[in-house]
Protein backbone atom coordinates (compact mmCIF):
# COMPACT_ATOMS: atom_id res chain seq x y z
CA UNK A 1 0.00 0.00 0.00
CA UNK A 2 1.13 3.55 0.01
CA UNK A 3 2.25 5.97 1.81
CA UNK A 4 0.59 9.02 2.01
CA UNK A 5 -0.29 10.76 -0.96
CA UNK A 6 1.06 14.43 -1.90
CA UNK A 7 -2.12 15.47 -2.87
CA UNK A 8 -5.28 16.40 -1.00
CA UNK A 9 -6.76 18.11 1.95
CA UNK A 10 -7.68 19.04 4.48
CA UNK A 11 -9.78 21.41 6.69
CA UNK A 12 -8.59 18.43 8.83
CA UNK A 13 -5.46 20.14 9.27
CA UNK A 14 -7.25 22.24 11.20
CA UNK A 15 -8.37 19.34 13.41
CA UNK A 16 -4.62 18.09 13.84
CA UNK A 17 -4.03 22.09 14.80
CA UNK A 18 -6.91 21.54 17.72
CA UNK A 19 -4.46 18.11 18.17
CA UNK A 20 -7.61 16.19 17.26
CA UNK A 21 -7.51 14.00 14.56
CA UNK A 22 -4.71 12.49 12.04
CA UNK A 23 -3.69 13.85 8.47
CA UNK A 24 -3.69 11.27 6.82
CA UNK A 25 -7.10 9.35 7.64
CA UNK A 26 -8.59 12.52 7.54
CA UNK A 27 -7.07 13.19 4.41
CA UNK A 28 -8.69 9.92 2.58
CA UNK A 29 -11.71 10.15 4.41
CA UNK A 30 -12.52 13.35 2.68
CA UNK A 31 -10.97 12.28 -0.53
CA UNK A 32 -14.62 10.47 -1.30
CA UNK A 33 -16.15 13.66 -1.00
CA UNK A 34 -16.33 16.30 -3.74
CA UNK A 35 -18.24 19.94 -3.93
CA UNK A 36 -21.39 19.58 -1.96
CA UNK A 37 -21.27 16.26 0.72
CA UNK A 38 -17.60 18.14 0.85
CA UNK A 39 -19.45 21.27 2.24
CA UNK A 40 -21.91 19.31 4.21
CA UNK A 41 -18.93 17.51 6.31
CA UNK A 42 -16.68 20.19 6.91
CA UNK A 43 -19.01 23.41 7.81
CA UNK A 44 -19.66 22.35 11.47
CA UNK A 45 -15.79 22.14 11.22
CA UNK A 46 -15.71 25.43 9.91
CA UNK A 47 -18.40 26.63 12.23
CA UNK A 48 -16.63 25.78 15.44
CA UNK A 49 -13.00 26.90 13.97
CA UNK A 50 -14.61 30.39 12.77
CA UNK A 51 -16.43 30.50 16.56
CA UNK A 52 -12.98 29.51 18.39
CA UNK A 53 -10.97 32.02 16.80
CA UNK A 54 -13.71 35.10 17.54
CA UNK A 55 -13.48 34.03 21.48
CA UNK A 56 -10.65 34.65 24.02
CA UNK A 57 -10.10 37.92 22.78
CA UNK A 58 -10.60 40.34 26.18
CA UNK A 59 -11.20 39.32 29.76
CA UNK A 60 -12.25 42.80 31.22
CA UNK A 61 -13.10 46.11 29.70
CA UNK A 62 -11.02 48.44 31.85
CA UNK A 63 -8.34 50.44 30.12
CA UNK A 64 -6.35 52.87 30.76
CA UNK A 65 -6.06 56.39 29.51
CA UNK A 66 -2.19 56.12 29.35
CA UNK A 67 0.78 54.43 30.08
CA UNK A 68 1.65 50.71 30.05
CA UNK A 69 -0.70 48.10 30.04
CA UNK A 70 0.42 44.71 28.81
CA UNK A 71 -1.45 41.00 28.79
CA UNK A 72 0.17 37.74 27.60
CA UNK A 73 -1.63 34.90 27.83
CA UNK A 74 -2.26 31.48 26.43
CA UNK A 75 -5.94 31.44 25.44
CA UNK A 76 -8.02 28.19 25.11
CA UNK A 77 -11.20 28.39 23.30
CA UNK A 78 -13.37 25.31 23.24
CA UNK A 79 -16.57 24.74 20.90
CA UNK A 80 -18.84 21.84 22.23
CA UNK A 81 -20.29 20.14 18.95
CA UNK A 82 -24.18 20.01 19.67
CA UNK A 83 -25.90 16.81 18.25
CA UNK A 84 -27.44 19.03 15.28
CA UNK A 85 -23.81 19.20 13.98
CA UNK A 86 -23.25 15.61 13.73
CA UNK A 87 -25.59 14.79 10.82
CA UNK A 88 -26.03 16.82 7.25
CA UNK A 89 -28.48 15.54 4.51
CA UNK A 90 -26.13 13.81 1.95
CA UNK A 91 -26.81 12.62 -1.93
CA UNK A 92 -24.47 9.94 -2.96
CA UNK A 93 -21.71 10.93 -5.95
CA UNK A 94 -19.33 9.60 -8.68
CA UNK A 95 -22.08 8.13 -11.08
CA UNK A 96 -23.34 5.66 -8.22
CA UNK A 97 -26.86 4.52 -9.30
CA UNK A 98 -28.91 5.36 -8.46
CA UNK A 99 -28.69 8.35 -6.87
CA UNK A 100 -29.91 8.30 -3.03
CA UNK A 101 -29.93 10.65 -0.07
CA UNK A 102 -29.45 10.14 3.24
CA UNK A 103 -28.90 11.73 6.99
CA UNK A 104 -25.05 11.12 7.13
CA UNK A 105 -22.20 11.84 9.73
CA UNK A 106 -20.31 15.04 9.53
CA UNK A 107 -16.80 14.97 10.47
CA UNK A 108 -18.07 15.64 14.46
CA UNK A 109 -20.47 12.89 13.75
CA UNK A 110 -20.32 9.25 14.75
CA UNK A 111 -17.51 7.32 13.69
CA UNK A 112 -19.48 4.56 11.41
CA UNK A 113 -19.80 4.43 8.30
CA UNK A 114 -23.48 4.88 6.47
CA UNK A 115 -24.13 2.30 3.60
CA UNK A 116 -26.42 3.36 0.77
CA UNK A 117 -27.66 -0.12 -1.23
CA UNK A 118 -27.78 0.44 -5.05
CA UNK A 119 -28.04 -2.02 -8.40
CA UNK A 120 -26.78 -5.40 -8.30
CA UNK A 121 -25.21 -5.43 -4.41
CA UNK A 122 -23.37 -2.67 -5.04
CA UNK A 123 -23.42 0.19 -1.97
CA UNK A 124 -22.21 3.48 -1.71
CA UNK A 125 -20.47 4.17 1.58
CA UNK A 126 -20.76 7.86 3.69
CA UNK A 127 -17.71 7.96 5.65
CA UNK A 128 -17.70 8.09 9.22
CA UNK A 129 -17.32 10.83 11.54
CA UNK A 130 -14.58 11.37 14.02
CA UNK A 131 -17.31 11.67 17.19
CA UNK A 132 -15.68 14.58 18.36
CA UNK A 133 -17.48 16.23 21.32
CA UNK A 134 -15.54 19.38 21.30
CA UNK A 135 -13.11 21.57 19.31
CA UNK A 136 -10.28 23.17 21.21
CA UNK A 137 -8.01 25.88 19.81
CA UNK A 138 -5.03 27.36 21.81
CA UNK A 139 -3.41 30.59 21.04
CA UNK A 140 -0.66 32.52 22.60
CA UNK A 141 -1.92 36.33 22.65
CA UNK A 142 -0.46 39.65 23.68
CA UNK A 143 -2.50 43.04 24.37
CA UNK A 144 -0.67 46.69 24.80
CA UNK A 145 -1.49 49.89 25.45
CA UNK A 146 -2.23 52.21 26.43
CA UNK A 147 -2.83 55.75 24.22
CA UNK A 148 -5.76 57.41 24.64
CA UNK A 149 -7.84 55.26 25.84
CA UNK A 150 -6.63 52.60 23.54
CA UNK A 151 -5.40 49.26 23.10
CA UNK A 152 -4.17 47.00 20.53
CA UNK A 153 -4.35 42.84 20.68
CA UNK A 154 -2.01 40.45 18.57
CA UNK A 155 -2.20 37.00 17.82
CA UNK A 156 0.33 34.98 16.21
CA UNK A 157 1.37 31.54 14.80
CA UNK A 158 3.97 29.88 12.27
CA UNK A 159 4.90 26.69 11.85
CA UNK A 160 6.47 25.20 8.96
CA UNK A 161 4.32 22.07 7.95
CA UNK A 162 6.59 20.57 5.41
CA UNK A 163 6.50 20.63 1.78
CA UNK A 164 3.70 18.99 1.42
CA UNK A 165 1.57 21.62 2.93
CA UNK A 166 3.53 24.63 3.59
CA UNK A 167 3.59 27.00 6.64
CA UNK A 168 0.79 27.00 8.87
CA UNK A 169 0.32 31.28 9.67
CA UNK A 170 -1.88 32.19 12.21
CA UNK A 171 -2.04 36.37 12.46
CA UNK A 172 -4.20 38.40 14.46
CA UNK A 173 -5.02 42.06 15.29
CA UNK A 174 -7.81 43.67 17.65
CA UNK A 175 -7.87 47.26 18.74
CA UNK A 176 -10.47 48.82 21.49
CA UNK A 177 -11.15 52.03 22.87
CA UNK A 178 -12.84 52.60 26.57
CA UNK A 179 -16.01 54.64 26.55
CA UNK A 180 -15.60 55.69 29.81
CA UNK A 181 -13.93 58.53 29.29
CA UNK A 182 -17.04 60.03 27.54
CA UNK A 183 -19.38 58.80 30.13
CA UNK A 184 -17.27 59.63 33.95
CA UNK A 185 -20.57 58.34 35.64
CA UNK A 186 -21.07 54.44 34.55
CA UNK A 187 -20.49 52.52 37.00
CA UNK A 188 -18.73 49.87 35.19
CA UNK A 189 -16.00 49.77 32.29
CA UNK A 190 -16.80 50.27 29.19
CA UNK A 191 -15.18 49.50 25.47
CA UNK A 192 -15.89 48.69 22.24
CA UNK A 193 -13.36 46.85 19.94
CA UNK A 194 -12.90 45.30 16.37
CA UNK A 195 -10.58 42.01 15.74
CA UNK A 196 -9.65 40.39 12.32
CA UNK A 197 -7.78 37.04 11.96
CA UNK A 198 -6.23 35.28 8.78
CA UNK A 199 -5.53 31.73 9.41
CA UNK A 200 -3.40 29.76 6.59
CA UNK A 201 -2.10 26.57 5.60
CA UNK A 202 0.15 26.92 2.37
CA UNK A 203 -2.21 27.39 -0.45
CA UNK A 204 -4.94 24.77 0.72
CA UNK A 205 -6.63 26.33 3.47
CA UNK A 206 -7.37 30.50 3.80
CA UNK A 207 -9.28 31.66 6.70
CA UNK A 208 -10.54 34.78 7.87
CA UNK A 209 -12.81 35.80 10.95
CA UNK A 210 -13.75 39.49 11.98
CA UNK A 211 -15.44 40.35 15.74
CA UNK A 212 -17.38 43.62 16.35
CA UNK A 213 -17.79 43.77 20.21
CA UNK A 214 -19.16 46.31 22.89
CA UNK A 215 -17.81 44.71 26.29
CA UNK A 216 -18.43 45.20 29.15
CA UNK A 217 -16.63 44.54 33.13
CA UNK A 218 -16.81 45.38 36.74
CA UNK A 219 -14.00 44.38 39.07
CA UNK A 220 -14.41 43.51 42.83
CA UNK A 221 -11.20 42.77 44.73
CA UNK A 222 -9.35 39.43 42.84
CA UNK A 223 -12.66 39.41 40.81
CA UNK A 224 -13.81 40.74 37.66
CA UNK A 225 -17.25 40.16 35.75
CA UNK A 226 -17.23 39.98 32.27
CA UNK A 227 -18.83 40.22 29.22
CA UNK A 228 -20.24 41.64 25.98
CA UNK A 229 -21.85 41.43 22.59
CA UNK A 230 -20.66 41.38 19.51
CA UNK A 231 -21.08 41.06 15.38
CA UNK A 232 -19.18 38.33 13.79
CA UNK A 233 -18.32 36.76 10.46
CA UNK A 234 -15.79 33.89 9.52
CA UNK A 235 -14.91 32.10 6.19
CA UNK A 236 -13.00 29.64 5.27
CA UNK A 237 -11.98 28.05 1.35
CA UNK A 238 -10.13 25.14 1.01
CA UNK A 239 -8.98 24.12 -1.80
CA UNK A 240 -6.75 21.33 -3.09
CA UNK A 241 -5.90 18.31 -5.01
CA UNK A 242 -7.51 14.83 -5.86
CA UNK A 243 -5.57 12.28 -7.76
CA UNK A 244 -7.57 9.21 -9.17
CA UNK A 245 -6.37 6.74 -11.07
CA UNK A 246 -6.93 8.72 -14.47
CA UNK A 247 -7.55 12.45 -13.52
CA UNK A 248 -6.39 14.46 -11.09
CA UNK A 249 -9.57 17.18 -9.46
CA UNK A 250 -9.44 20.65 -7.88
CA UNK A 251 -11.67 20.62 -5.91
CA UNK A 252 -12.63 23.65 -3.65
CA UNK A 253 -15.32 24.28 -0.84
CA UNK A 254 -16.18 27.90 0.66
CA UNK A 255 -17.79 28.07 3.77
CA UNK A 256 -18.87 30.67 5.55
CA UNK A 257 -19.06 30.33 9.38
CA UNK A 258 -22.76 29.93 11.16
CA UNK A 259 -21.91 32.59 13.66
CA UNK A 260 -23.38 35.93 13.71
CA UNK A 261 -24.04 37.74 17.07
CA UNK A 262 -22.80 36.18 20.29
CA UNK A 263 -23.37 37.15 23.99
CA UNK A 264 -20.36 36.54 26.21
CA UNK A 265 -20.29 35.96 30.20
CA UNK A 266 -16.76 35.53 31.76
CA UNK A 267 -15.13 35.99 35.56
CA UNK A 268 -11.50 36.50 35.69
CA UNK A 269 -9.38 36.04 39.18
CA UNK A 270 -6.25 37.93 39.52
CA UNK A 271 -3.27 37.04 42.58
CA UNK A 272 -0.79 40.03 41.86
CA UNK A 273 0.50 39.96 38.09
CA UNK A 274 -1.33 36.17 37.46
CA UNK A 275 -4.76 36.25 36.19
CA UNK A 276 -6.89 33.66 35.40
CA UNK A 277 -10.40 34.10 33.22
CA UNK A 278 -12.90 31.73 31.87
CA UNK A 279 -15.86 32.82 30.01
CA UNK A 280 -18.64 31.29 28.14
CA UNK A 281 -19.89 32.30 24.36
CA UNK A 282 -23.97 31.76 23.27
CA UNK A 283 -24.06 31.95 20.26
CA UNK A 284 -24.73 29.61 17.09
CA UNK A 285 -21.81 27.78 17.86
CA UNK A 286 -20.89 28.16 21.44
CA UNK A 287 -17.88 28.43 23.17
CA UNK A 288 -15.67 28.06 26.46
CA UNK A 289 -12.62 30.16 26.91
CA UNK A 290 -10.13 29.76 29.62
CA UNK A 291 -7.07 32.09 29.91
CA UNK A 292 -4.17 32.04 31.91
CA UNK A 293 -1.46 35.22 31.86
CA UNK A 294 0.16 37.39 33.02
CA UNK A 295 -0.99 41.53 33.40
CA UNK A 296 0.87 44.79 34.26
CA UNK B 1 -13.12 29.00 47.17
CA UNK B 2 -14.86 26.77 45.09
CA UNK B 3 -15.37 28.88 42.17
CA UNK B 4 -11.04 29.26 42.37
CA UNK B 5 -10.73 25.69 42.80
CA UNK B 6 -13.17 24.78 40.24
CA UNK B 7 -11.19 27.63 37.77
CA UNK B 8 -7.51 25.78 38.54
CA UNK B 9 -9.03 22.16 38.05
CA UNK B 10 -10.60 22.89 34.77
CA UNK B 11 -7.60 24.62 33.63
CA UNK B 12 -5.30 21.72 34.59
CA UNK B 13 -8.18 19.27 32.68
CA UNK B 14 -7.13 21.46 29.55
CA UNK B 15 -3.45 21.95 29.62
CA UNK B 16 -2.42 18.49 31.22
CA UNK B 17 -4.37 16.07 29.15
CA UNK B 18 -2.71 12.65 27.74
CA UNK B 19 -2.82 11.29 24.66
CA UNK B 20 -4.69 7.97 24.26
CA UNK B 21 -5.06 5.94 20.74
CA UNK B 22 -8.59 5.00 20.18
CA UNK B 23 -10.23 2.96 17.26
CA UNK B 24 -11.83 5.21 14.30
CA UNK B 25 -13.58 4.22 11.01
CA UNK B 26 -12.26 5.35 7.55
CA UNK B 27 -13.12 4.59 3.84
CA UNK B 28 -10.95 4.47 0.97
CA UNK B 29 -11.62 4.16 -2.55
CA UNK B 30 -10.08 2.39 -5.27
CA UNK B 31 -10.71 3.11 -8.85
CA UNK B 32 -9.67 0.37 -11.97
CA UNK B 33 -10.09 1.31 -15.33
CA UNK B 34 -9.54 -1.23 -17.56
CA UNK B 35 -9.05 -0.09 -21.81
CA UNK B 36 -10.33 -2.64 -24.42
CA UNK B 37 -9.28 -1.37 -27.80
CA UNK B 38 -11.85 -2.89 -30.40
CA UNK B 39 -11.66 -3.02 -34.21
CA UNK B 40 -13.79 -5.49 -35.28
CA UNK B 41 -16.54 -6.48 -37.78
CA UNK B 42 -19.11 -9.43 -35.44
CA UNK B 43 -18.67 -10.28 -31.95
CA UNK B 44 -15.77 -9.73 -30.39
CA UNK B 45 -13.78 -10.70 -26.76
CA UNK B 46 -11.02 -9.35 -25.02
CA UNK B 47 -9.70 -10.13 -21.67
CA UNK B 48 -7.55 -8.27 -19.14
CA UNK B 49 -5.75 -9.62 -16.32
CA UNK B 50 -5.67 -7.65 -12.33
CA UNK B 51 -3.38 -8.41 -10.02
CA UNK B 52 -3.50 -8.12 -6.28
CA UNK B 53 -0.46 -5.19 -6.58
CA UNK B 54 -2.22 -3.36 -9.75
CA UNK B 55 -5.02 -3.14 -6.85
CA UNK B 56 -2.89 -2.67 -3.88
CA UNK B 57 -0.93 0.26 -6.07
CA UNK B 58 -3.56 2.62 -5.82
CA UNK B 59 -4.98 2.06 -2.55
CA UNK B 60 -3.82 4.63 0.24
CA UNK B 61 -4.09 3.33 3.67
CA UNK B 62 -2.33 2.95 6.68
CA UNK B 63 -0.01 -0.22 7.26
CA UNK B 64 -1.62 -0.99 10.48
CA UNK B 65 -5.30 -0.67 9.47
CA UNK B 66 -8.28 -3.25 10.29
CA UNK B 67 -10.00 -3.57 7.14
CA UNK B 68 -13.37 -4.15 7.88
CA UNK B 69 -15.64 -4.50 4.35
CA UNK B 70 -15.05 -4.04 0.93
CA UNK B 71 -17.88 -2.77 -1.51
CA UNK B 72 -18.39 -2.11 -5.07
CA UNK B 73 -19.57 0.92 -5.46
CA UNK B 74 -19.90 1.45 -9.24
CA UNK B 75 -19.22 0.07 -13.01
CA UNK B 76 -19.17 2.59 -15.78
CA UNK B 77 -18.38 2.54 -19.18
CA UNK B 78 -16.68 5.33 -21.31
CA UNK B 79 -16.67 4.83 -24.87
CA UNK B 80 -13.64 7.04 -27.51
CA UNK B 81 -15.26 6.72 -31.34
CA UNK B 82 -11.87 5.59 -33.62
CA UNK B 83 -11.77 6.28 -37.39
CA UNK B 84 -13.53 4.20 -39.41
CA UNK B 85 -16.24 3.07 -36.73
CA UNK B 86 -19.46 2.18 -38.68
CA UNK B 87 -21.47 0.42 -35.35
CA UNK B 88 -24.20 3.43 -34.16
CA UNK B 89 -24.32 0.93 -31.07
CA UNK B 90 -22.96 -1.97 -29.15
CA UNK B 91 -23.94 -4.26 -26.24
CA UNK B 92 -21.32 -5.52 -23.72
CA UNK B 93 -20.89 -8.27 -21.68
CA UNK B 94 -18.33 -8.34 -18.97
CA UNK B 95 -17.10 -11.20 -16.79
CA UNK B 96 -14.76 -12.07 -14.02
CA UNK B 97 -12.94 -15.02 -14.15
CA UNK B 98 -11.54 -16.58 -11.11
CA UNK B 99 -8.92 -19.49 -11.82
CA UNK B 100 -10.29 -21.01 -8.62
CA UNK B 101 -13.62 -20.22 -8.32
CA UNK B 102 -14.92 -19.84 -12.44
CA UNK B 103 -16.90 -17.14 -14.48
CA UNK B 104 -19.69 -14.76 -13.39
CA UNK B 105 -20.91 -12.48 -15.44
CA UNK B 106 -20.95 -8.26 -14.31
CA UNK B 107 -23.71 -7.31 -16.33
CA UNK B 108 -24.54 -8.88 -19.92
CA UNK B 109 -25.87 -7.64 -23.33
CA UNK B 110 -25.77 -3.80 -21.97
CA UNK B 111 -26.27 -1.56 -24.72
CA UNK B 112 -23.94 1.61 -25.19
CA UNK B 113 -24.43 4.42 -28.13
CA UNK B 114 -21.52 4.93 -30.08
CA UNK B 115 -21.68 8.44 -30.42
CA UNK B 116 -19.55 11.47 -29.84
CA UNK B 117 -16.54 13.27 -31.42
CA UNK B 118 -13.45 10.84 -32.60
CA UNK B 119 -10.89 10.69 -30.88
CA UNK B 120 -12.43 12.20 -27.56
CA UNK B 121 -13.50 10.21 -25.15
CA UNK B 122 -17.60 10.37 -23.83
CA UNK B 123 -17.84 10.96 -20.01
CA UNK B 124 -18.49 8.22 -17.70
CA UNK B 125 -21.49 6.86 -17.96
CA UNK B 126 -22.62 4.16 -15.05
CA UNK B 127 -23.78 0.81 -16.15
CA UNK B 128 -27.05 0.52 -14.55
CA UNK B 129 -27.64 -3.00 -14.85
CA UNK B 130 -25.56 -5.24 -12.71
CA UNK B 131 -25.64 -9.11 -11.33
CA UNK B 132 -25.29 -9.70 -8.20
CA UNK B 133 -22.94 -12.71 -8.17
CA UNK B 134 -20.45 -11.09 -11.00
CA UNK B 135 -20.18 -7.76 -8.46
CA UNK B 136 -19.90 -10.06 -5.40
CA UNK B 137 -17.13 -12.06 -7.31
CA UNK B 138 -15.29 -8.87 -7.73
CA UNK B 139 -15.86 -7.66 -5.14
CA UNK B 140 -14.30 -10.99 -3.12
CA UNK B 141 -11.15 -10.81 -4.94
CA UNK B 142 -10.46 -6.94 -3.86
CA UNK B 143 -11.27 -8.50 -0.61
CA UNK B 144 -8.50 -10.53 -0.74
CA UNK B 145 -6.17 -8.77 -1.76
CA UNK B 146 -6.83 -5.78 0.89
CA UNK B 147 -6.98 -8.73 3.54
CA UNK B 148 -4.26 -10.50 2.45
CA UNK B 149 -5.79 -13.84 1.76
CA UNK B 150 -5.23 -14.16 -2.16
CA UNK B 151 -2.52 -13.77 -3.90
CA UNK B 152 -4.02 -14.96 -7.37
CA UNK B 153 -5.00 -12.90 -10.10
CA UNK B 154 -8.28 -12.71 -11.95
CA UNK B 155 -9.59 -11.65 -15.52
CA UNK B 156 -11.64 -8.87 -16.57
CA UNK B 157 -13.46 -10.05 -19.73
CA UNK B 158 -15.04 -7.56 -22.29
CA UNK B 159 -17.06 -9.61 -25.26
CA UNK B 160 -19.89 -7.88 -27.33
CA UNK B 161 -21.15 -7.02 -30.92
CA UNK B 162 -22.32 -3.57 -32.42
CA UNK B 163 -26.55 -3.49 -31.96
CA UNK B 164 -27.28 -4.23 -35.14
CA UNK B 165 -24.66 -7.03 -35.28
CA UNK B 166 -22.01 -7.36 -38.05
CA UNK B 167 -21.04 -3.14 -38.00
CA UNK B 168 -17.42 -2.55 -38.00
CA UNK B 169 -16.99 -1.48 -34.18
CA UNK B 170 -13.44 0.82 -34.02
CA UNK B 171 -13.53 2.11 -30.72
CA UNK B 172 -11.68 2.33 -27.18
CA UNK B 173 -13.92 1.20 -24.40
CA UNK B 174 -13.00 1.95 -20.82
CA UNK B 175 -14.21 -0.27 -18.26
CA UNK B 176 -14.23 1.61 -14.57
CA UNK B 177 -14.51 -0.59 -11.57
CA UNK B 178 -14.65 1.59 -8.29
CA UNK B 179 -14.59 -0.19 -5.07
CA UNK B 180 -14.40 1.31 -1.52
CA UNK B 181 -12.54 -0.07 1.35
CA UNK B 182 -14.01 0.37 4.94
CA UNK B 183 -11.20 -0.07 7.26
CA UNK B 184 -10.19 1.05 10.93
CA UNK B 185 -7.26 2.36 12.48
CA UNK B 186 -6.54 3.36 15.47
CA UNK B 187 -4.97 7.24 16.24
CA UNK B 188 -3.83 9.06 18.24
CA UNK B 189 -6.42 11.68 20.43
CA UNK B 190 -6.17 14.00 23.39
CA UNK B 191 -8.15 11.83 26.11
CA UNK B 192 -10.71 14.46 27.21
CA UNK B 193 -12.27 14.84 23.32
CA UNK B 194 -11.56 11.55 22.31
CA UNK B 195 -14.58 9.13 20.33
CA UNK B 196 -14.07 6.26 18.67
CA UNK B 197 -13.91 3.06 19.93
CA UNK B 198 -10.97 0.83 22.08
CA UNK B 199 -8.60 -0.11 20.43
CA UNK B 200 -8.06 -3.48 19.72
CA UNK B 201 -4.68 -5.76 19.92
CA UNK B 202 -2.38 -4.90 16.90
CA UNK B 203 -1.65 -8.36 16.30
CA UNK B 204 -4.85 -8.66 14.58
CA UNK B 205 -4.22 -5.86 12.11
CA UNK B 206 -6.01 -7.24 8.71
CA UNK B 207 -3.85 -4.55 6.33
CA UNK B 208 -1.76 -6.33 3.85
Amino acid sequence: MNGSKNSALLALLMLIFAGVVNAQDLQTTIAKYTSENGKGYLQPLADAFGANLNSGLYHQARIKKSGLQLHFALVTMTAPIAEDQKTFTATTEDLFYPKTTVEAPTVFGRSENIAVEGVGGTAYIFPAGFDIKSVPVAVPQLSIGSLFGTQATLRYIEIDLGENWGPLNLYGWGIRHSINPYLPSLPVDLAIGYYRQTFKIGDIIDARTSLLTAQTSLTRGVLTFYGGIGYESSDLDILYQYETTDEAREISFDLQGQNSARLTFGVGLRFGPLQINSDYNLASQNVLVIGVGAEF
Amino acid sequence: MTKRIGIVISLLAILSTSCEKRLFSFVADIDQIQTYQIDQTGAFEIGRVVSRSDVLAILDIPQDAYVTDVKIQTIAVSVTIKEGNQASHVKLTATVNDLLSGKEQVFRDYPVPLTGKLGIANPWSPVTLLLDRGINKVKNKIAGYVKNNDPFDYELILEGDSDPVSQRVVADIRLKIVATVEYDACIEVFSVFSGGKECPDAKNALGP
